[in-house]
């Protein structure tokens, strides 16, 4: 039996901790629900079944993908302001930084904070009950500024019933 | 050499440093693509489960050593065994930190957009990772400086190539890590 001091004992505790910590802290940030996505959801899901490596970069980056997944009419439906703008052609409005034009997922989104930052404020406008056009407004108002938008049209009331079918 | 609680404190430090270097790698989504689903898509159990076994792994490997070459005292082995990894250790840290600070421009410009302060076109670079083969070299020389002078205190305190290997073997570790493209974005 090794013999150990309080300096010994303390510094085990130490490493101890650090494990457990890492393993807790892993537990209670960045937790996200099971939800992966898969055909057979109520919600219409495009792009293939799974999500792509990159999609795994963080715990954002994840829950990022999961909601344009269970969300894409309504991104369909706001503009995107980390900049893509520019790009006119690829970039139309903020499900374009989430998915290519064939359905499938796109990179762009993964590591960029603003696209990911706007779904989950999306996201969570929509579960508070806000309509496609509030989610709209507040969006423009908090997301504006941070680089050119994509060029998205206004929000009709055909939009909101779009959405809201297609997200029940 | 050291004492007690600072060889712990470095196996440790030299464990966390490891993984650091894994997560801003391309290995690192990899992984987690593997571990999420397995934890029932749970990606902060997934997180800290990866992270807790790798310090554990890298605690016990370097107890493992110490046992390896001990003649009378395990502790004094274990001791010896971190004076020989703290080289190491401050190369990787220095080489961790260079890189992080190749994301700075990024970071800064990303800070002056959400204060409105700056159009910045494209919020995010073209690649998430990057391989500036400048910066490269300097971390892979700053590795291999470390592991000279690791391998000498490890020669010179222990008198035993299982401790100069695990100093090598560290080091290669590390190199191995530091090749890959790494992240510019954090």
């Amino acid at each position: 039996m090794l013999r150990m001091g309080r300096c010994e004992r303390l510094s085990i505790a130490a490493i101890l901790l650090t494990v457990i910590f890492s393993a807790v802290s892993g537990c209670s940030a960045g937790s996200t629900p099971a939800d992966t996505p898969s055909p057979t959801d109520e919600q219409p899901v495009s792009g293939p079944p799974g999500f792509p490596e990159y999609a795994y970069r963080s715990a954002q980056a994840l829950s990022g993908y999961r909601i344009a997944t269970a969300r894409k009419a309504l991104l369909i439906r706001l503009p995107c302001y980390c900049g893509c703008g520019r790009d006119a052609e690829q970039f139309k409005n903020l499900a374009d930084c989430f998915f290519e034009q064939n359905g499938g997922y796109k990179e762009h989104a993964s590591s960029c904070q603003v696209c990911l930052e706007e779904a989950e404020s999306a996201d969570r406008l929509w579960n508070d009950g806000a309509s496609v056009r509030q989610v709209r407004e507040l969006i423009d108002e908090e997301y504006r500024g941070r680089g050119k938008g994509t060029e998205t049209p206004a929000v009709t009331e055909s939009d909101e019933e779009a959405v809201r079918l297609e997200t029940r | 050499v050291l004492q007690r609680a600072e060889s712990l404190a470095l196996g440790l430090l030299a464990a966390l440093l490891l993984v650091d270097a894994v997560r801003m790698t391309p290995l690192f989504p990899l992984l987690m693509s593997r571990l999420v689903p397995v934890m029932s898509g749970d990606y902060g159990r997934a997180l800290g489960l990866a992270m807790a076994a790798t310090v554990l792994l890298a605690i016990l490997a370097h107890a493992g050593t110490a046992l390896g070459t001990s003649r009378n005292s395990f502790w004094a082995a274990f001791s010896q065994i971190s004076a020989a990894i703290l080289p190491i250790a401050f190369a990787a840290q220095l080489a961790l930190s260079a890189q992080h600070m190749m994301a700075t421009p990024e970071a800064l410009r990303n800070l002056l957009a959400e204060l409105t302060l700056l159009d910045p076109g494209h919020m995010p670079p073209p690649t998430a990772y990057s391989s500036l083969w400048a910066l490269k070299l300097f971390q892979i020389a700053l590795l291999l400086a470390g592991a000279i002078i690791g391998a000498r205190i490890a020669r010179n305190t222990t008198h035993r190539w299982r401790s100069t290997a695990y100093a090598v073997g560290t080091t290669v570790l590390f190199v191995a890590l530091f090749l890959q493209p790494m992240s510019v974005t954090c």
